[in-house]
């Protein structure tokens, strides 16, 4: 199972012209683990997801899945797929259960098989049945909306999951339980999660995807990354000694060292 | 381990010096040369070149053969991905067709839209030969409405931001306006027969093409520009629209004598041109609006 996107570009048309750019000639591939997307606000992440999910068509360049172009395989490849919006909404007269058994519809989940499926997945991001099946979506909190959606891109069991800040307005235990979570699922899947809180992460991603003003730095994985922070990052209590680093402070050295300066250093050297 | 098999065994009394950790060591513990000489007996020989490793090649064949069973441990995520695909092999609605989306928007329609729309045609039915000498047919003027207001209640997945997630799952975005299009004329178009067919019975002087294209003509034309308008400005524009030319209409029935357009009462040739003319322009602008709706992908979900 791959992932690769080839020389992605979008750019949105704005006061009559295509002249706002999203994203500039990103390339990258993904095999089956979990991919960090990153990067400061605007910078393209939520663009590059929207692509990657088959629900925004690039300006340039093509994203192949298994060696097709996922535009030719259209609805078949988002089959595939499971996709958080980092914004999204409800009809808000429904009940979970009833949004969760709606959407898994449109997904093609035959009906003997859809209930069962929707508390299931209901189940594993912790919302339980009562919750589910008595509660209007209009009554949920903005953890459990954000629960909600991560369960109906579970739906479907897809090979490619596609999540935009999944831990959104979730209380530490919880944020930490979702990435256990996705720690898992990336077992056998293509797990890409955009997020701004990189601490969150820990030692789970197997690679870093870091994009700036709509370009893509590069790709490292964790020990490149903290590699490049390796004896930079101190604490001083008394006597100084080095502590490890985070891929949080390896991330502000690599927009460091692309800005020049004006990246917020730790210490100065 | 010490050959004696000592470990710890017989107590720690007695004297003699202890290890760094207060344990007697084999040749610190008080034995009797007899009980010594049978427990050299019992030492372990010295284990085979290669033995820990042949165990241990050993043991790992029996747990992956008791741990690692797929029937047991097969997550069930898995399953349903196997499950879900052989179930739809036999399905007569295969993914990408249109007939597997109806059944999900017509529940997305909800109950009460379902009974405000028979109320408001029966309704419409009941006030039409009490209006008649108005020159007006609310059994008409109640095809239209029902037909305006379910439009853009079926477009609302932009009100309530609700697109962009319908549209990950594997449909094309003109199945899904197709599907709630053809759900809200469905069943209008359905309950407007119905009120027809009533509205004779009570009204057998009135002519049934009459009837029909009183109401069929402003349902296919506003259709066409409630869809082409929310598409280009939003389900809400697209509403107060498609309602702003409904209540045109019944104004211009009722008061002015112009914008009478849809009148039943007119019968003349002209008349019948201009409703003919008015479903083409109105299914034209259907088409289109389903036309564009393939173009929601290159700038993002639209409705």
């Amino acid at each position: 199972m791959q992932l690769v996107a080839s020389d992605l570009s979008k750019s949105f048309w704005e006061n009559g012209a295509q002249n706002r750019v999203a994203l500039q000639g990103v390339s990258f591939g993904l095999d089956p683990g979990l991919v960090a997307v990153t990067g400061p606000n605007g910078s393209g992440k939520s663009t590059l997801l929207r692509i990657l999910a088959g629900v925004l068509e690039p300006s340039e360049g093509q994203v192949m899945f298994n060696g097709e172009a996922i535009s030719s395989l259209g609805p078949s490849y988002r089959d595939c797929v499971g996709y958080l919006p980092q914004q999204f909404g409800f009809y808000p007269q429904m009940t979970g259960l009833q949004f969760l058994s709606y959407l898994g519809q449109l997904k093609g989940i035959p009906l003997h098989l859809l209930n069962q499926r929707c508390l299931q997945v209901g189940s594993m991001v912790g919302l339980r049945q009562e919750t589910l099946t008595r509660r209007r979506l209009q009554d949920y909190s903005g953890g459990m909306k954000r629960r909600l959606g991560l369960a109906q891109a579970l739906l479907n069991d897809p090979q490619v999951l596609i999540l935009d800040e999944p831990a959104d307005n979730l209380d530490p235990v919880m944020r930490a339980n979702v990435f256990m979570l996705l720690g898992e699922l990336a077992q056998e899947r293509i797990v890409i999660v955009a997020t701004h809180v990189i601490a969150d992460l820990g030692d789970a991603p197997d690679s870093l995807l870091i994009l700036e003003g709509g370009e893509l730095l590069g790709k490292w994985s964790p020990e490149r990354a903290l590699n490049l922070v390796a004896n930079k990052v101190w604490e001083f209590e008394g006597p100084g000694q080095p502590v490890a680093p985070s891929l949080e402070e390896a991330y502000l050295e690599i927009l460091r060292k692309r800005r020049g300066s004006c990246a917020t250093p730790l210490l100065p050297e | 381990m010490s050959n004696s098999g000592s470990s710890g065994s017989g107590g720690r009394g007695g004297s003699g010096g202890r290890g760094s950790k207060g344990v007697l060591a084999p040749e610190e513990f008080p034995v009797s040369p007899q009980l010594k000489s049978s427990l050299d007996l019992l030492a372990a020989p010295p284990l085979p070149p290669g033995a820990p490793e042949r165990l241990m090649a050993r043991m790992r064949e029996v747990t992956d053969q008791q741990l690692v069973d797929p029937q047991a441990s097969q997550a069930p995520a898995d399953s349903f991905r196997e499950a879900m695909e052989a179930a739809r092999e036999g399905s007569p609605y295969q993914l990408g067709g249109i007939l597997w989306l109806v059944r999900p928007q017509v529940r997305l329609m909800g109950t009460l839209f379902w009974l405000i729309s028979i109320a408001v045609m029966a309704a419409g039915v009941l006030l039409t030969p009490l209006a008649l000498s108005a020159g007006v047919w609310p059994v008409s003027l109640g095809a239209v409405l029902t037909t305006v207001i379910g439009l853009a209640y079926s477009l609302r997945a932009t009100y309530y931001n609700t697109a962009e997630i319908e549209l990950s799952c594997p449909i094309e975005p003109s199945q899904l306006l197709a599907a709630r299009v053809f759900i809200v004329l469905f069943w209008n178009i359905i309950l407007a027969t119905a009120g027809t067919i009533l509205t004779m019975y009570l009204l057998p002087s009135v002519l049934l093409s009459q009837l029909v294209l009183s109401w069929l003509a402003p349902l296919l034309f506003l259709t066409g520009v409630i869809l082409w308008v929310s598409l280009r400005f939003g389900p809400v524009a697209g509403s107060y629209l498609g309602l702003g030319l409904w209540a045109a209409q019944l104004v211009g029935n009722v008061h002015l004598g112009v914008l009478n357009l849809f009148s039943p009462a007119i019968i003349s040739s002209q008349g019948l041109a201009v409703r003919i003319a008015a479903m083409v322009l109105g299914v034209a602008l259907s088409l289109a609006a389903w036309r564009r709706s393939s173009r929601w992908l290159e700038q993002g979900p639209g409705i």
